[in-house]
């Protein structure tokens, strides 16, 4: 089931109401019921695997914690970690690997059939997989208790509104909220359903429509000059960025509702000022996921730099192969790891040309380019996640320079200019907005400014999503991960 | 505190029903003023009462058939229309107290069956008056999804027709919707004087498989229901004495060749032959491989032209006399 399909209009509500109306101590099996439904609407057959991965991890935590020495715990995590390693791995790498072994057989003459299998990718695996390793990680590293009752731990694993795509939730965060009580409460409700609002806002009519442009130049690229392919990519960048930010605002409205709260995903990245600042700020429980599992335990910044950099490389590298199984996410999360090193390098270069700038009034033009450059290496590293292969990847950033034309045909790339303007203005809003509600959440923005302007926003998102959304039951790019 | 709330929150509705009409009132007195439907049932009224003949279906009878070769006879066909919806025009038509429909002129393609078709709504607006989408909801499992569409049909029809609302801001005219600089309408009937004939065979080939790809390209190609409502079409006109001409237009080689890759003919055939066999008022024609493709009688793969369709028409016109005849 999709968040923006009619089938989510009644399944919703009917939730709420029975949510509300059922006892706090039977709440876990209705919601337990709901996000198997809510799953299983997709391909039915693959609650197995949810179901496999949460027996797994319930019982290999338990065992842990009846365990004396790390040793024995161990044994209790490497199952958990086999098990659900190997089933994201065999569903989504295995084919990948096969060929990938069959393109280096071949490079030594060597040419062998290497199977690959007819096998549909389960939504939300990624998601769901590194949920539940957060939760044995953290009982094997004894920073949570296990959890008993099986019923509220089958509800953490599939939690129907971030189970396909997110935010990946900590246990210690999530878990003890199935032990409140939540009561209906006007004000919270009413945020929840705001941010929804804004969710459906961002993907149908941003993120949706922006597609429309940078799917006809992504079908076509050789047809295309520099200027159609810049403006692809700055439009990719918002698709995505509006696309998955849209579904985490939509989660988190979603479970603010019932009254579970879920942590800020997105954090404004394109008003970084550094690429270091931006995975603060992007995918945010993704990147604090690989900060405290990866990145910590393989050395973090301790040791020396050269070290640092090694590690940067792998834990950016294996981010960009949880994206998907395709050398392109491999390329973007390598280029983010070396936008990281070569900041680390140059850091101390920038302070001394521009250490007194810092401290002038003219600081927020320094402020501003770091931001335009910040997003621009975004945008750019966009352009070989979004390509089908390195190949048309290097091509369009290579074109973006060498077949540069400025020309309105160039700019609408086919399109009229009323559907160009109705794609771009929208961005130009989404950034007003979040200019205007600056370090405050949306929901918080919104909250506090007068009648009036909380009236035609509200009016500005509801009639923008009726005029201009694209109801083609366009799926959320971050369900393909 | 309360009382403040439903204050503001009587204001948003409030603004926003404001809106909606304006919006709604525009998109169907201005953006689909021209549209093909519009103008369809605009030539219609004050013919209603005379006429005798009626053609329905979608783009196949729309721009297929001319309607000024036939006897009494008027198009009410609309592309893209369903049998689904082309059910409750009949029926709507057949409740008219002024109603003299003796016979009926109905396509029967492949691509009028074609499951892609069912989620398509071009003009809900239009068919939302009369059309019982929540019974087809029924049948298809999807009760409250056409529910809100009949509701948003009647109360904000502009709702995901982003396409034809930019397209009106920008060029007045929305291709596929209203009438364009090659086609003009006579008696209902869209007759355009596109040919292809300047087109050689390679292009004609590609073009004919892109249709056919993406009439069938996805998924199943056939959907039940679409059976199932042109026999109760048939069983209307059973049901209140009118004889139904079941009409398979032609088609070039080129584009069942493409549709070939996707579906079999003969089955297809088979089972439109037997949905027809029990209807003793229904009475079938096969022109499917008339015309051999000739590209000086055709628009694109699938659909006449006016000169095509003329020569069509005085076929069918001697079939519809026949039928008179036997029936006097």
């Amino acid at each position: 089931m999709l968040f923006n399909s009619l089938q989510f209009l009644w399944f919703f509500p009917t939730v709420v109401l029975i949510y509300f109306l059922t006892p706090h101590r039977h709440r876990w099996a209705l919601l337990l019921i709901a996000s198997y439904y809510f799953y299983m609407c997709w391909k039915a057959e693959y609650i197995l695997l949810i179901l496999a991965s949460t027996l797994i991890d319930y019982v290999a935590a338990l065992k842990m914690s009846r365990c004396e020495t790390k040793k024995q715990r161990k044994k209790w995590l490497v199952l958990s970690l086999c098990s659900n390693l190997g089933m994201l791995f065999g569903f989504k790498y295995a084919n990948f690997a096969s060929q990938a072994l069959r393109d280096a057989l071949s490079t030594v003459n060597v040419f062998y059939e290497t199977p690959i299998f007819d096998i549909l990718l389960p939504v939300g695996i990624s998601f769901y997989t590194f949920q539940t390793l957060s939760y044995t990680i953290d009982v094997y590293r004894g920073e949570r208790e296990p959890q008993r009752h099986l019923g509220k731990f089958a509800v953490f694993v599939a939690f129907f509104p971030q189970l396909v795509a997110g935010p990946i939730e900590r246990s210690k965060e999530l878990l003890p909220q199935f032990d409140e009580i939540h009561s209906f409460d006007y004000a919270r409700v009413k945020s929840g359903l705001k941010l929804m609002l804004w969710g459906f806002f961002k993907k149908l009519v941003i993120a949706d429509q922006a597609a429309l442009y940078v799917n006809a130049v992504h079908d076509n690229p050789e047809r295309f000059g520099g200027l159609t392919l810049l403006i692809a990519a700055y439009l990719f960048a918002f698709q995505i960025y509006c696309d998955f930010s849209g579904y985490s605002d939509i989660a988190i409205g979603t479970s603010r509702v019932l009254g579970f709260r879920l942590m800020e995903n997105f954090k404004r990245p394109y008003f970084s000022k550094s690429i270091r600042e931006f995975w603060r700020r992007w995918h945010v429980s993704l990147s604090s996921w690989f900060r405290d599992y990866l990145y910590i335990p393989l050395g973090g910044n301790r040791g020396t730099t050269t070290r640092w950099c090694l590690v940067i490389l792998i834990v950016f590298t294996t981010s960009g192969l949880w994206h998907g199984a395709n050398w392109t996410y491999v390329a973007w999360g390598a280029l983010h790891g070396f936008y990281l090193v070569a900041g680390r390098a140059t850091g101390s270069l920038g302070n001394r040309l521009f250490g007194e700038v810092e401290l002038s009034r003219a600081r927020w033009v320094l402020d501003a380019g770091r931001t335009i450059l910040t997003f621009h290496l975004a945008a750019l590293a966009f352009v070989v996640f979004r390509a089908s292969d390195i190949a048309s990847a290097a091509d369009m950033l290579m074109g973006i320079p060498m077949r540069f034309e400025l020309s309105r045909e160039a700019m609408l790339a086919g399109f009229s200019i009323v559907d160009f303007a109705a794609i771009c203005l929208p961005i130009v809003f989404l950034n007003g907005i979040e200019i205007w509600q600056g370090n405050r959440t949306f929901s918080t923005a919104l909250g506090a400014a007068p009648f009036p302007i909380r009236l035609t926003i509200y009016c500005i998102l509801i009639l923008g999503i009726a005029c201009l959304g694209v109801f083609e039951g366009q799926e959320f790019i971050y369900f393909q991960f | 505190m309360w009382g403040r709330e439903i204050a503001k929150t009587t204001c948003l509705i409030a603004a926003l029903l404001v809106l909606n009409a304006l919006i709604g009132h525009w998109y169907v007195n201005v953006v689909m003023k021209g549209s093909i439907p519009a103008l369809t049932y605009l030539q219609f009224e004050p013919e209603a009462a005379r006429v005798d003949t009626l053609v329905l279906g979608d783009s196949h009878a729309k721009l297929g058939l001319r309607t000024s070769i036939l006897e009494n006879a008027f198009n009410l066909a609309v592309p893209g229309q369903l049998y689904t919806e082309t059910y409750y025009t009949l029926a709507s038509q057949l409740e008219r107290s002024d109603t003299e429909i003796r016979y009926v002129v109905i396509g029967a393609d492949p691509t009028s069956f074609a499951e892609e078709r069912l989620d398509e709504w071009p003009y809900l607006h239009h068919y939302a008056n009369y059309v019982n989408y929540v019974e087809i909801g029924r049948k298809r499992g999807r009760p409250f999804e056409y529910a809100i569409r009949q509701q948003l049909g009647h109360f904000a029809p502009y709702v995901g027709r982003r396409n034809f609302m930019l397209s009106h801001l920008g060029r007045g005219e929305i291709r596929g919707v209203h009438l364009d600089g090659n086609s003009r309408m006579e008696r209902g009937a869209l007759l355009s004087d596109e040919t292809l004939t300047p087109l050689s065979k390679q292009v004609r080939a590609r073009r004919a498989k892109r249709r056919a790809d993406l009439h069938f390209g996805d998924g199943a190609p056939f959907h039940p229901l679409l059976f199932d409502y042109f026999r109760r079409i048939i069983a209307l006109c059973a049901d209140h004495d009118i004889e139904v001409l079941v009409v398979k237009f032609p088609l070039t080689p080129d584009y069942v060749t493409a549709a070939s890759r996707h579906i079999d003919l003969a089955e297809f055939d088979r089972e439109l032959d037997a949905l027809i066999a029990p209807y003793a008022n229904a009475h079938l024609l096969d022109a499917r491989s008339w015309f051999k493709g000739d590209p000086s009688l055709f628009r694109d793969s699938d659909h006449l032209n006016a000169k095509g369709a003329s020569k069509l028409s005085r076929t069918i016109r001697r079939e519809l006399s026949e039928l008179r005849r036997r029936a006097s």
